[in-house]
């Protein structure tokens, strides 16, 4: 039998620092799109740099987690649930490297009269995925929060719904932009910034169903 | 050398007749092990090598210092005189076990034994005490009641302990892992305190042993025959014990390490109330009502402890199914020791030319 101190504080830390990962790449995401908002193209690109290596160091820390869980065989019962956990929070990691890459790419052109609108919608983002984040917290050790968590998460993604649908009207109503490739590229970047929030809530769900299998 | 010495005065025959106890001790090993450190095994929260030092050393600890308040109980039932008479009897009741084992019925080594004690009363003519009779067949019907209840009491305060420190989960996983080692050895040392009866104690008033000194300390006949019985069941835990863990761990019982603990910490305390003399005594001295000393059936303790659960979770996913063939075993299983015990007495007696009593 492994000794508390050892593998276990091993594997506790391999998961705070996975999680840590995360919180400051989605800070780092709301800034960089706050930056690329606002014009401040080279600000941004430094942050996508960030963004990416907070992305690979992530996936070095999630590694370590699944590794020691199997090999050092700890938390037999909910092991697999812990896993796909894991596995599922690399895709906000993985999903916020390509969203500012795609920025980087693409370039799109924000009207004026939308970019507040972007900009709130990429902070109540990261916003549901601060709150996916002290959801999974409570999940390893305050198990009666979670569903709190998990109602924010909630709420923000409906909250970028509804930001979402108010950018596509008034890029599709708007007479401003006159050409369809814009008002389609706007589309989808409207599209992509939910997603983060999307993907957030269906982890959130996933994390309700583990909370009550983890339940004495 | 001391023991070889031991077997030389025993006598070969003597050791012939004690082959059936040593019998239903690799049984006892090989399936009431698996009821301590099933689910523990079966997740991997314990190594097999861990459950089965743990049990091998417990219970033979058990066996011998606690052994013999249960088997006098047992032996006031019917004490088998003839040890020709005692190789019957502990045969029977271990050809019942594997038998039932092998139809798939849930199967007690106490009531297989209390069986076949009364078939040879009925074969020799000595009289069976109703009163004692009663106290045994008792704790058929309160030892799972009592292991549902400390299962339930322990639930919940488990429960409210591990909600309310919120420890994290691999934290917790670390401290579910001490605790199950723990209560496996209380368990482990119940079990042998308790059962030990079941497997050497109908050799008891016919005991070969003599009282011997290891260094100092008297190990009377009746711990020698312990000590063999302990031996035997942890023969069976070393060479059979592991598939039936495995068994109950990942098929029978879908039960948590948390609530595995409380299961084998329930069961383990109606076993050791069941067997402890000093516990008897210090109730006793103040005028309380103590628990008989009689060997109880760990696996039906188990299930009672199972349902304790069950019904502390809300109630629901009671197998009533399962309930009903532990009910037809506690019928059949008796009957079934008893009727052997009877038939093979007759041939002991008329084709073997033994004295099966005196």
């Amino acid at each position: 039998m492994h000794m508390f101190g050892s593998k276990s504080r091993e594997l506790m830390e391999n998961i705070e620092g996975y999680l840590a990962f995360i919180t400051t790449a989605s800070l780092h995401f709301e800034e960089a799109m706050k930056e690329y908002l606002q014009g401040r193209i080279e600000q941004f690109e430094e942050r996508r740099k960030e963004v990416a290596v907070l992305e690979r160091k992530g996936d070095d820390e999630l590694k370590a987690v699944k590794y020691k869980l199997y090999a050092f065989m700890l938390i037999p019962d909910t092991r697999g649930d812990v896993y796909k956990l894991m596995n599922d929070l690399d895709a906000v990691l993985n999903y916020a490297k390509k969203m500012l890459l795609e920025l980087s790419i693409e370039k799109p052109v924000f009207p004026e009269f939308i970019k507040d609108d972007f900009f709130r919608m990429s902070e109540s983002s990261v916003k549901s995925v601060g709150s996916l984040v002290r959801g999974v917290r409570a999940f390893f050790s305050h198990t009666k929060q979670v569903e709190d968590h998990v109602n924010k998460v909630s709420f923000y993604e409906k909250e970028v719904d509804k930001l979402e649908e108010q950018i596509k009207r008034k890029a599709f109503d708007s007479g401003e932009i006159r050409e369809l490739s814009r008002k389609v590229q706007i589309r989808y970047f409207a599209e992509r910034i939910a997603l983060l929030s999307d993907i957030s809530e269906e982890i959130a769900r996933n994390l309700l169903i583990y909370t009550v299998k983890r339940m004495v | 050398m001391i023991y070889v010495r031991r077997i030389e005065a025993v006598g070969i025959v003597s050791l012939l007749f004690l082959s059936s106890g040593l019998f239903m001790g690799w049984s006892l090993g090989a399936n009431d092990a698996a009821n301590i450190f099933g689910t523990a095994v079966g997740t991997r929260m314990v190594s097999f090598r861990t459950a089965a030092v743990i049990c091998c050393i417990f219970i033979t600890i058990g066996a011998v210092i606690s052994g013999a308040g249960a088997s006098h109980g047992l032996g006031a039932l019917g004490a088998v005189n003839a040890l020709p008479g005692s190789f019957i009897v502990s045969f029977s009741a271990a050809f019942t076990v594997m038998w039932m084992t092998k139809a798939g019925l849930p199967v007690s080594t106490t009531q297989a034994i209390v069986g076949a004690i009364v078939g040879w009363n009925l074969f020799s003519g000595y009289p069976t005490d109703p009163v004692v009779l009663t106290r045994i067949a008792g704790t058929w019907i309160y030892g799972p009641i009592l292991a549902a209840g400390f299962a339930v009491v322990i639930f919940f305060i488990v429960k409210r302990l591990v909600e309310g420190a919120a420890i994290h989960m691999i934290k917790l996983d670390t401290y579910t892992r001490r605790a199950l080692i723990i209560a496996g050895i209380f368990g482990s040392y119940s079990l042998g305190a308790n059962n030990i009866a079941n497997v050497m104690g109908v050799f008891v008033p016919a005991s070969p042993f003599y009282d011997i000194e290891v260094m100092g300390v008297v190990l009377t006949g009746t711990q020698q025959l312990f000590l063999l019985g302990g031996i035997a069941i942890s023969f069976g835990v070393v060479t059979y014990s592991k598939r039936v863990m495995l068994t109950v761990g990942s098929n029978l019982f879908k039960l948590s390490p948390i609530t595995a603990f409380v299961v084998i910490l329930s069961t383990a305390l109606v076993l050791f109330l069941f067997a402890s003399q000093e516990l008897a005594g210090w109730l006793t001295a103040r005028g309380l009502p103590s628990f008989p000393l009689v060997p109880v059936s760990q696996s039906q303790a188990c299930v009672g402890a199972i349902l304790g659960i069950s019904i502390a979770k809300g109630g629901r996913n009671i197998n009533f199914r399962l309930l009903g063939k532990i009910s037809l075993g506690w019928i059949m299983t008796p009957v079934m020791a008893a009727v052997l015990c009877y038939v093979a007495l007759f041939f002991m007696q008329n084709v073997f030319m033994q004295q099966v009593y005196y």
